[in-house]
């Protein structure tokens, strides 16, 4: 049984005209101890998924299809069960450490609240583990740190912090969304570290949820590639890279600028733009914008394997 | 070849609440030839941002001397200066804060020459709006529309083309391709290299990313608090970076080709610009550095005409392996 079993998630905003639809039937596992990435680019709904994972889409959401954490019915649990209370459950890390601190509490006590029940009776206990935890994720004078507020330290620290408090209720998995997009280059690099030794010791399971491909290459085993509310395609990060199979992934693939590259190289590109949510129709949501499209791409892609008419052909 | 642009001893100072004071800029000298591509690079806060606005004048300087054309510019009066600003452009990250969203797209690209005295109305315009919305690769359709019908790439675009209104020589980008989604990005690179051949525009290039850097420049110029730690040719910058700081960011740029690798990594974070280390600003941060540098600041050392270093260790590397060079 795969730690998490995501099938047919649905997800539809409310509009006056008709529900606009963010996300078209997810199906995602990750197994234990595993690093999954959900990559695309802005508005291909993988952060959607990453907050319906979470439960926390706003009320009036249309939200169906099926989460299973160890195969419990996630999304049928009431919200406040959901928070991880004795361990073993998801927890996330946003991009903006900064937004989802909260700047009036200490570092210390935002991280004893999340600790599971259990590990907040004793408050000495708490304050050790809280302790462990900042000291586990590299910052230095960890008991000082309790005390000081987030705007007190760089955003480095502020999402080594992050770290610390979706690690203090022992996850079984951490959806991470595009957690080292706002930092510096050099800080990005000591994330990366941080994340794949947490991985490496912890064996928490992790759902990378990024725009970045070379992030997704550092950190991942297999990918899924989304595009305007579908997994376009899922592949272990090597052939993707090697042999990509939709046409996006190809462009996608493409158009990142590799160091080393030189001047001359000119960088692929895929014309045009993603649909907006309200300009999608049944067929493929890529073929305005495809090489290949022909006829067929106006009826609906294939809903298994690569979302692609040709991706059988191409083979 | 003369320089286009020729900055020397650039000084720009911010005062912060509480007396501190925030030197931004400390003693900056570059220049830049006609056509030529200088990329700027550092982590947020080194003050690149700040040099790049300086050039403009949205900013004063506090010292030193920019020269244009081998004209000094910082000390012209507004008017003096107003002939030279049609030859210095700038491209914001953020386009849609940088374009006004009442107005449209004619009335955006009309504005720079209308304002600068270079045609008498709109209607006057009307032809060289057309003919930028070609340069950018935008419908001419679209000219009567406003910034929020559009894409991020597409405002990025009218933001180039109203840069290159008033036929500029000399184009400062500020992070101008860092908030664009990935197949948005590579076609921005694409169309900044092609205006630049078609043009021969010269450009400051500001930005962090030193993969889409090492597709667009000729010289790369490394900011570090305020000050510039590297300067020289992109091909030997790239292959063989002079300064600890600049392979530090060569190996913490991600890489799609090599497995991840902490090899290299610099420790902590830039400290805070307002309170710079003594010494070497780098020697916090540094792998290699030793009492001296806790001390004594290290002026740029030439190691080949048009590349310098500001490294005690510059003339004499110590030898380390090189990872992912």
């Amino acid at each position: 049984m795969p730690l998490l079993e995501v099938s047919g998630l649905r997800v539809a905003f409310p509009s006056p005209t008709r529900p606009l639809v963010a996300l078209e039937g997810l199906d995602l596992t990750v197994e234990a101890g595993e690093t999954v990435a959900l990559v695309g680019e802005s508005g291909s709904g993988k952060s959607v998924a990453s907050l319906a994972i979470m439960g926390l889409l706003p009320a009036g959401t249309m939200v169906t299809g099926q989460v299973r954490l160890n195969g419990a019915d996630v999304l049928a649990q009431p919200a406040r069960e959901r928070r991880a209370r004795r361990g073993g459950g998801i927890a996330m890390v946003f991009q903006e450490p900064m937004t989802s601190l909260n700047p009036v509490l200490p570092i210390g006590r935002q991280i004893i609240e999340a600790l599971p029940d259990d590990e907040r009776r004793s408050r000495t206990a708490a304050s050790a583990r809280a302790v462990e935890l900042l000291a586990s994720v590299g910052l230095t004078a960890p008991e000082r740190r309790l005390s000081e507020y987030p705007h007190q330290i760089s955003g480095g620290m502020r999402q080594r912090v992050m770290i610390a408090i979706a690690l203090a209720s022992r996850p079984a998995l951490i959806i991470a969304d595009e957690p080292t997009t706002a930092l510096d280059v050099t800080v990005q690099a000591q994330i990366v570290a941080l994340l794949r030794q947490i991985q490496d010791e912890s064996g928490t399971a992790l759902l990378l949820v990024s725009h970045d491909l070379a992030l997704v290459w550092q950190m991942a085993r297999r990918v899924a590639v989304m595009y305007a509310g579908r997994i376009v395609e899922q592949a272990s990060v090597e052939a993707l890279f090697a042999r990509p199979r939709h046409p996006y992934s190809a462009g996608l693939v493409g158009a990142i600028p590799r160091l080393g590259g030189g001047r001359a190289e000119r960088l692929v590109e895929i014309p045009g733009l993603a649909p907006g949510l309200a300009e999608r129709g049944p067929g493929c949501a890529f073929a305005p914008r495809c090489r290949q499209a022909a006829a067929i791409c106006a009826s609906p892609p294939p809903a298994h394997g690569i979302a692609c008419h040709f991706a059988e052909a191409a083979r | 070849m003369t320089a286009l642009l020729e900055i020397s001893g650039l000084e720009k100072r911010f005062r912060l609440r509480g007396g501190r004071v925030l030197q931004a800029v400390a003693g900056v000298s570059l220049s830049i030839a006609p056509g030529e591509v200088l990329a700027l690079v550092g982590e947020s806060g080194c003050g690149k941002s700040t040099l790049g606005r300086c050039l403009l004048r949205l900013e004063e300087i506090d010292g030193g001397e920019i020269r244009f054309d081998g004209q000094r510019i910082d000390a012209l009066r507004a008017t003096a200066f107003r002939p030279l600003r049609q030859r210095i452009q700038m491209v914001f990250q953020d386009p849609y804060g940088s374009l006004d969203p009442r107005m449209t797209v004619a009335e955006i690209l009309a504005e720079p020459l209308t304002s600068l005295g270079l045609v008498r109305n709109r209607h006057d315009a009307a032809p060289r709006v057309l003919e930028l919305l070609d340069m950018v690769r935008m419908p001419r359709s679209c000219v009567a529309k406003k910034p929020h019908e559009f894409s991020g790439g597409q405002r990025q675009r009218i933001g180039i083309a109203r840069a290159l209104a008033t036929r500029p020589d000399l184009l400062v980008c500020d992070e101008a391709v860092s908030a664009l989604d990935v197949s948005v990005k590579a076609q921005i690179v694409n169309l900044l290299s092609d205006l630049r051949a078609e043009l021969g525009l010269a450009m400051l290039f500001i930005s962090h990313d030193l993969a889409i850097v090492e597709r667009i420049a000729d010289r790369v110029a490394v900011m570090y608090l305020g000050r510039i730690v590297e300067t020289g040719d992109a091909d030997a910058i790239f292959s063989s970076p002079g300064h600890p700081y600049t392979r530090g960011l060569l190996a913490a740029a991600p890489r799609i080709d090599a497995p991840f690798t902490t090899d290299g990594l610099l420790r902590g974070e830039p400290p805070d610009p307002a309170a710079p280390p003594q010494g070497c600003r780098f020697h916090t941060r540094c792998p290699q550095a030793v009492a001296r540098c806790e001390t004594d600041d290290p002026s740029p050392v030439p190691l080949v005409p048009g590349w310098s270093v500001a490294c005690h260790f510059a003339a004499n590397p110590v030898p380390e392996p090189m990872e992912n060079p």
